[in-house]
C-alpha cells in the first residue's frame, strides 16, 4: 500500500553533502557582501564634491598640509583611472591591508583587532541578558492571565522605545550619582559591565520579548499543545519541552537584526561609558571623517553580521528539523 | 529597527463560522480600543499640538537667555529646569517637537519611497530580466543590513558631515532597507496568491491585476509601518544628535539639547533627561498606536 | 464505563453544550455526529477537563469515579491514562520538533514509575500493535518525516500507549487521504473489538457507520437524537437527522436532491424526478460537442514530474469528474487546463481553438468562457471588495464601473445562487463558509462562461452546506447547459456528481469511462485500490 511506504530511505547519519553545501553558500555569500560593502564605501569617497584626497583626510574642513595630500593622492593611486584605483583598492583589502587611519596614526587593521574584544565582550553579555529576560518576560505572561499579558506588553513597548542614550543616562545619575552602586565609567572591573550591559540589552529584550510572547501563545494554542496537556502534561512540563522551542524559532531568525542593534546601541553605550571598543572607534572615525578607518570598522561588522547571521541560521537548523532541506 | 516581522500576509481568514442551517454570523464587531491606545493616541495629539502651536503650551520665548537661572534644577518656575543659557526646559522641549518631529517625518518619508521603490522593483520582476532584477536588489537589500541600524547612518555622516538635514537623509537611508524587505515580501506574497490567479482566470491584464490588486494590497501595511517608523526615526535622529552629529545647538531641537545637555549630565541631569523623554513618549505612542492599527488590519481580515 | 448525564458547558452566558445525556461501556463505540458549532467537540474535551469553559452535569462519572468536582491536578492523573485523546491531522497533532517516540514515552513517563528501559520498549511494543514498520527507526524521526499513514499510527500510538480505558478521537479523519483514513478506522475499530470503550466525534457519517455502535446526533448544543447506528441512519426520527443523512451524497444517483427543496411541500432527501434521462447504455447517435480537450498534457517541477501525459475531453452539458489521491496531479492538470501554468508538452482546446500552449495575450479575449470556482474561497477574494464589488468587476469585465450603477444586475446573481441581496454590501470574510462559496460561483457565472472547472470545490465545507451547494450547481447546469470538470478526492461526491469520470494516477489518466461503469466495475488496479479505501 502506497500509504505505509516510507517517503524516502532515513538519510545516513552524518552525511557532509549538505552541511558542506551550506557552509560554502555561506562564505560565498559573505564574500559577495564585504565586496559590495567595500564598493559602496569607495564610490562614496568619490562621488562626494571636492577632492577625493581631501575627503579621505577628513573633509573640506581638514585644512590637511599639502603633503599630506600629496601622499594620500600617492598611496591611493588618485591620478590613475578609476577602474585600476577601484582593482588596486580591491587587492589591498583581500590581502588584509585596511590602510593607516590618518586622525590617529595607527594601522587600521591593527587597531580594529585591539578593540573588538571590548565589543564583544559587551554585545555577548547583552545578547545573553536580553535572551533572558525575553524568555522569562514571556513565560511569566504566559502563565497571569490577561492582565500579565497587558502589562508585559506595555513593558515590552516601553523598552523597545528607548534610546540607549536616554537609557544610560538614567541608568547613571540613577544608579551612579545618586546611590553610588556602580561605575559611571567603566574602569575594568564586572561591576562597571553591568550598567553597560543593561543598557544595551534593554531594547533587544523588548523587541525578542514581543515576538517570543506572540509565537508562545500561537503554540499554545496549536493542536500540539492540545496533545500533550491531554497526555497529562503539567503546565511547566509543557513549557520547557514544547513551547520553549517554538518559542524561541523566530527569535533565532531575528539574530541578524539583534546583532545590528547590539552594535548600534554600542556605539552610543561605549560612547557615554568611556568603554574602549570598535563603536567608540566608528563614531571618532566618522566624526572625523577619518575615511580609511571608517571603512574598516564598516567592513568589521559587515563581517560579523554574515558570522552571527550563518550562526543563527544554523541555530534555528538545530532546533527546527524540519529546516533541514533534503 | 522595531518592526514587527509578523505582518498581515494575507494568507488565512478567520474559521468558518458555522453551517447555512445556523444564522448567518454578524459582522465582526470592531474592538474598542484600549485604555492604553487611548492614552498613546492622545499624547501624539498634543505633540502635534506642540508642533504646531507651541505658544499655546510654552508661551515663553525659547530663544531667550537669562544667566542668572543657569543650570537651575527642576521647580514651580521651570517644570524641567534650566540650561546652561538659563533658559527654560519645558519651553525648548515643547517649542523644539516641531523640529524633531519634521526630521523624524522626513527620514521616514525617505525610508519609506526608497522602501517601497526598491520593493516593488525586485518584487515585481517576471520572466528572466525579472528574477535577475530580483536578485540583484535582494542582495543589494541584504548588503545594507549588514550595516544595520545606526551604523549605515553613521557611515553616510562619515561622508556628508554633521547636521541636521545630513541626518534626516542618514536615518532615512537606514531605514528603507527595513521597508523594502517588507515590500518586497508583500509583493511577492500577493502575487502569487489565489486572487491574484482569480484575476487572471477573469481574463485581467497584468496592468489591471498590478495596479488594481497586486500593489494596493502589498502597500497597505506600509502605512501602518511608517507609523511605527516615525518614532523610530525620531530615537535614531536623537541619538545621533546626542553623538554631536546632528543638530548643533542651540536650535531648540531634542536632539540639539541632548548634545549640549551631555557634558553636564552628572550636574544638571535634567538637561538630557527631558528632552530625552520627549523622544521616548513620542517613540513609545507610536509604537502602540502602529500595533494597535497592525491587530486591527490582522483582526478585520 | 463512562456516564455522562446534562452535560451543560458555558463560556461567559453563551451555552455551547446544553443538557447532554449519554454513555459508553467497555468495548463499544458511540460516535457523537454534528456539524461544526454543534458542540461536539467541546463536549469531547470536556471529558478530558480541558473545555475551557463552565462545566456542569447532574452526572460525570468514568468508572463510577466522579469527574465533576476534580482539580487540575486530579485530571492530569486521569488524562493519558485513563482517558486518551487522538486528533486529527499528526502533522499538526505532534510536536513537529520532537521524535515521536520521545511523544509517546511522554505519556508514559507522566503515568507511572517505570525505570527509562521499561518504557523505551513499552514505545516500541505500542508502535508495533499499531502496526509501524521498524518500529526502532520510525520512534526517532519527527512527524514530518514520516509518510501520512505512518504518522497517525504514530498519534495513535501517543495516546494507546498506556492503555486507557476510554479513547476519545476528535475528528480522527478529517483531512486525511481515503487510504489513510481506512487505517485510523480500522485501528479504533480494533480496539473497539479489544475492549476499549472508542467515543467517535465526527461530521462524516461514512465513518459513523463503519466504526460505531450507537449515535448521539448533535445541534445547537443539544442532542436531538440517539440510538443504535443502524436505525437512526436507515430511519431517522428527528428532522435535523433526516437532513444530515439526506445530505450525503453517497449512493444518490445523479440529479437528485441532496438538500431540502426552496418551495415549501417538498420532502427532504425524496429523489426528485430526474430531469435528465439516465445516461444510456449504448452510445448515442448525437453527441454533445466536446468543448475542452487535453492531449498530452505534461508539466514538471524541477525533478517532479505532476503530470505526465493526461488526455480528457469534456463535452457540453456534462459533468466530468476527476478522482485521486493527493499528490496525483489533478489539481496541476485543473491549473493546467485554467491557463495558469503552461504545460511543458501536449495541448488544451477550448471549444475547439488552441488553449495552451499560448501567450496570454492570444487567450485572454476568450477567457469569459472558461471559468473556476476554487476551494477556499477566503483567500480568493480581494480582502477590500465587497461582495458587491467583486460581483461587478466581474460583470463588468474589469472595466471600472461604479458600483450604484449595476445594482440591480448583482441583486439578481446573487437570488441565482440562492443568496439575499442584502449580502451585496458585506464583506466576503464575514460572511459563512457556504454563502462564501456561493458568491464564488456567482462572480464565476458572471461572465456567463461555458465551462467551469471546479477544484475541490466543497472539501472545506459541511455536509448539509455541501449538498446546498452541489444542489446548486446541478440546478444551474440544467439551466445554463454548463459543462463541469469536477476535481475532488471525495469519492462518494463525484460519485453522485459525474456523467463520467476519469481516475488520476501519478500524473496519468489510468481509467476513464461512464461513473456508473467505473465505480461498478473498475478495471485498473489503482480504481479498484481507491474504491476499496473507500469502504
Amino acid at each position: 500500500m502506497t500509504v505505509d511506504a516510507p517517503p524516502a530511505p532515513a538519510r545516513a547519519r552524518r552525511d557532509p553533502r549538505p552541511a558542506l553545501r551550506w557552509l560554502v553558500g555561506r562564505a560565498v555569500g559573505g564574500v559577495l557582501v564585504l565586496w559590495a560593502v567595500a564598493t559602496l564605501i569607495f564610490f562614496a569617497v568619490r562621488l562626494v564634491p571636492g577632492d577625493p584626497a581631501e575627503a579621505i583626510l577628513g573633509g573640506p574642513g581638514s585644512q590637511a598640509s599639502d603633503e599630506a595630500l600629496a601622499l594620500v593622492r600617492e598611496q591611493y593611486g588618485l591620478d590613475r583611472p578609476l577602474v585600476v584605483q577601484y582593482l588596486a583598492q580591491l587587492g589591498r583589502l583581500a590581502t588584509g591591508d585596511l590602510g593607516s587611519s590618518y586622525s590617529l596614526r595607527v594601522d587600521v587593521a591593527d587597531l580594529l583587532l585591539a578593540q573588538l574584544p571590548g565589543t564583544l565582550v559587551l554585545a555577548a553579555a547583552a545578547l545573553v541578558v536580553a535572551w533572558a529576560l525575553a524568555l522569562a518576560g514571556a513565560w511569566w505572561a504566559s502563565r497571569s492571565g490577561p492582565v500579565g499579558a497587558r502589562v508585559s506588553s506595555g513593558l515590552e513597548v516601553l523598552a523597545s522605545s528607548l534610546p540607549q542614550f536616554w537609557l544610560a543616562s538614567v541608568l547613571i545619575v540613577v544608579f551612579s550619582t545618586e546611590l553610588g552602586w556602580f561605575p559611571p565609567v567603566s574602569t575594568g572591573t564586572p561591576l562597571g559591565l553591568v550598567l553597560p550591559v543593561v543598557t544595551l540589552a534593554v531594547p533587544v529584550a523588548g523587541f525578542l520579548g514581543q515576538v517570543t510572547r506572540d509565537s508562545l501563545l500561537e503554540a499554545s494554542a496549536a493542536p500540539f499543545a492540545l496533545s500533550a496537556r491531554a497526555r497529562g502534561e503539567t503546565p511547566g512540563g509543557l513549557f520547557a519541552r514544547h513551547l520553549l522551542r517554538h518559542a524561541a524559532l523566530p527569535g533565532l531568525a531575528l539574530s541578524g537584526w539583534a546583532f545590528g542593534s547590539l552594535l548600534s546601541g554600542a556605539v552610543v553605550v561605549e560612547s557615554v561609558f568611556a568603554r574602549p571598543g570598535l563603536g567608540r572607534t566608528l563614531l571618532q572615525a566618522v566624526t572625523l571623517r577619518d575615511v580609511p578607518l571608517v571603512t574598516g570598522v564598516a567592513l568589521a561588522s559587515a563581517l560579523a553580521y554574515v558570522v552571527v547571521v550563518a550562526l543563527g541560521d544554523l541555530a534555528e537548523r538545530l532546533v527546527d528539523p524540519r529546516r533541514r532541506t533534503p | 529597527m522595531t518592526v514587527l516581522p509578523g505582518l498581515p500576509g494575507g494568507a488565512g481568514g478567520p474559521v468558518a463560522p458555522g453551517t447555512d442551517l445556523a444564522p448567518a454570523p454578524r459582522p465582526a464587531r470592531r474592538p474598542r480600543p484600549s485604555p492604553v491606545e487611548v492614552a498613546a493616541a492622545a499624547l501624539l495629539g498634543l505633540l502635534v499640538l506642540a508642533a504646531v502651536a507651541p505658544g499655546l503650551l510654552a508661551p515663553a520665548d525659547p530663544l531667550a537667555v537669562a544667566p542668572a537661572d543657569a543650570f537651575s534644577p527642576p521647580s514651580l518656575a521651570h517644570p524641567f529646569g534650566t540650561d546652561e543659557s538659563g533658559r527654560g526646559l519645558w519651553t525648548r522641549v515643547v517649542h523644539g517637537t516641531g523640529a524633531s518631529l519634521l526630521i523624524g517625518l522626513l527620514a521616514t518619508l525617505l525610508g519609506t519611497g526608497l522602501g517601497v521603490v526598491l520593493g516593488v522593483a525586485s518584487g515585481l520582476g517576471r520572466g528572466v530580466a525579472g528574477r535577475v532584477a530580483d536578485a540583484g536588489v535582494g542582495r543589494l537589500i541584504e548588503v545594507l543590513f549588514a550595516l544595520p541600524g545606526l551604523l549605515l547612518a553613521l557611515v553616510v555622516i562619515a561622508f556628508t558631515g554633521p547636521g541636521a538635514l545630513p541626518a534626516t537623509l542618514a536615518v532615512g537611508l537606514a531605514t528603507a532597507p527595513g521597508y523594502a524587505r517588507i515590500v518586497r515580501t508583500q509583493v511577492a506574497t500577493v502575487r502569487r496568491s489565489a486572487m491574484v490567479e482569480q484575476a487572471v482566470v477573469l481574463g485581467r491584464s497584468p496592468a489591471t491585476v498590478l495596479l488594481r490588486h497586486v500593489l494596493p494590497n502589498a502597500l497597505a501595511p506600509v502605512a501602518v509601518l511608517a507609523t511605527l517608523g516615525v518614532g523610530q526615526a525620531v530615537v535614531w535622529a536623537s541619538s545621533l544628535s546626542y553623538l554631536g552629529l546632528g543638530s548643533p545647538p542651540p536650535a531648540p531641537e531634542w536632539g540639539a539639547m541632548l548634545a549640549a545637555g551631555r557634558t553636564y549630565l552628572g550636574s544638571a541631569w535634567w538637561m538630557t533627561v527631558f528632552p530625552g523623554l520627549a523622544v521616548v513618549v513620542t517613540a513609545a505612542a507610536s509604537t502602540v498606536l502602529g500595533r494597535a492599527l497592525t491587530r486591527r488590519r490582522t483582526e478585520v481580515r | 464505563m463512562l456516564r455522562v448525564e446534562g452535560l451543560t458547558v458555558a463560556f461567559g452566558d453563551r451555552r455551547v453544550v446544553d443538557d447532554v445525556s449519554f454513555s459508553l461501556d467497555a468495548g463499544e463505540c458511540v460516535a457523537i455526529v454534528g456539524e461544526s458549532g454543534s458542540g461536539k467537540s467541546v463536549t469531547a474535551r470536556t471529558l478530558l477537563g480541558l473545555s475551557g469553559g463552565q462545566v456542569d452535569a447532574g452526572r460525570l462519572e468514568l468508572d463510577g469515579d466522579d469527574l465533576l468536582g476534580l482539580d487540575e491536578r486530579g485530571w492530569r492523573r486521569v488524562r493519558g491514562s485513563r482517558v486518551g485523546l487522538v486528533l486529527q491531522d499528526a502533522l499538526v497533532s505532534l510536536d513537529p520538533l520532537r521524535p515521536v517516540g520521545r511523544e509517546i514515552d511522554d505519556v508514559l513517563r507522566l503515568h507511572g514509575s517505570a525505570r527509562p528501559a521499561e518504557r523505551r520498549e513499552r514505545v516500541l511494543e505500542t508502535l508495533r500493535e499499531v502496526g509501524m514498520p521498524e518500529p526502532e527507526l520510525r520512534s526517532r524521526q519527527r512527524a514530518g518525516e514520516l509518510s501520512g499513514g505512518l504518522r497517525q499510527r504514530a498519534l495513535l500510538a501517543a495516546a494507546l500507549a498506556p492503555q486507557p480505558g476510554v479513547v476519545v478521537a476528535d475528528e480522527p479523519t478529517t483531512a486525511l487521504d481515503a487510504a489513510v483514513q481506512r487505517v485510523v478506522v480500522d485501528r479504533l475499530a480494533a480496539l473497539r473489538d479489544g475492549g476499549t470503550a472508542v467515543l467517535a466525534i465526527t461530521h462524516d457519517l461514512a465513518v459513523v457507520r463503519r466504526l460505531a455502535d450507537r449515535v448521539v446526533v448533535l445541534y445547537a448544543g443539544r442532542v436531538v437524537e440517539q440510538g443504535p447506528t443502524d436505525r437512526v441512519l436507515r430511519a431517522p426520527e428527528a428532522e435535523h437527522t433526516r437532513r444530515l443523512v439526506a445530505a450525503l451524497p453517497a449512493g444518490k444517483p445523479r440529479g437528485t436532491r441532496l438538500s431540502p427543496a426552496q418551495e415549501a411541500g417538498a420532502r427532504s432527501g425524496a429523489p426528485v424526478p430526474p430531469a435528465r434521462p439516465a445516461p444510456p447504455a449504448a452510445p448515442a447517435v448525437d453527441l454533445p460537442p466536446v468543448v475542452l480537450r487535453a492531449t498530452g498534457l505534461r508539466r514538471s517541477f524541477g525533478t517532479r514530474t505532476a503530470v505526465d501525459g493526461v488526455d480528457l475531453e469534456l463535452r457540453a452539458g456534462e459533468t466530468l469528474g476527476v478522482v485521486g489521491a493527493s499528490g496525483s496531479g489533478k489539481t496541476t492538470t485543473a491549473r493546467l487546463l485554467l491557463g495558469l501554468e503552461q504545460p511543458d508538452g501536449g495541448t488544451v482546446e477550448l471549444l475547439g481553438e488552441p488553449w495552451a500552449p499560448l501567450p496570454e495575450r492570444h487567450r485572454r479575449p476568450r477567457r469569459h468562457l472558461l471559468g473556476t470556482v476554487p476551494q477556499d474561497p477566503a483567500a480568493a477574494f480581494d480582502p477590500r471588495w465587497t461582495v458587491a464589488r467583486v460581483l461587478v468587476d466581474a460583470l463588468s469585465d474589469g472595466r471600472a464601473t461604479r458600483v450604484g450603477a449595476r445594482r440591480d444586475d448583482v441583486a439578481a446573481l446573487l437570488a441565482r445562487v440562492g443568496l439575499e441581496p442584502d449580502v451585496a454590501g458585506r464583506m466576503p470574510v464575514t460572511l459563512s463558509g457556504g454563502q462564501r462559496q456561493r458568491v464564488a460561483i456567482a462572480r464565476a457565472l458572471a461572465a456567463r462562461p461555458r465551462v467551469l472547472v471546479l477544484d475541490e470545490p466543497v472539501s472545506a465545507l459541511d455536509v448539509s452546506v455541501q449538498a446546498q451547494v452541489l444542489d446548486l450547481l446541478d440546478d444551474l447546469q440544467r439551466s445554463d447547459g454548463l459543462a463541469y470538470l469536477f476535481v475532488s478526492h471525495d469519492l462518494d461526491v463525484v460519485e453522485h456528481v459525474s456523467d463520467r469520470v476519469a481516475v488520476v494516477h501519478e500524473g496519468r489518466v489510468v481509467e476513464t469511462g461512464p461513473t456508473a461503469e467505473v465505480f461498478a466495475a473498475p478495471r485498473h488496479a489503482h480504481t479498484r485500490e481507491l474504491l476499496a479505501a473507500r469502504g
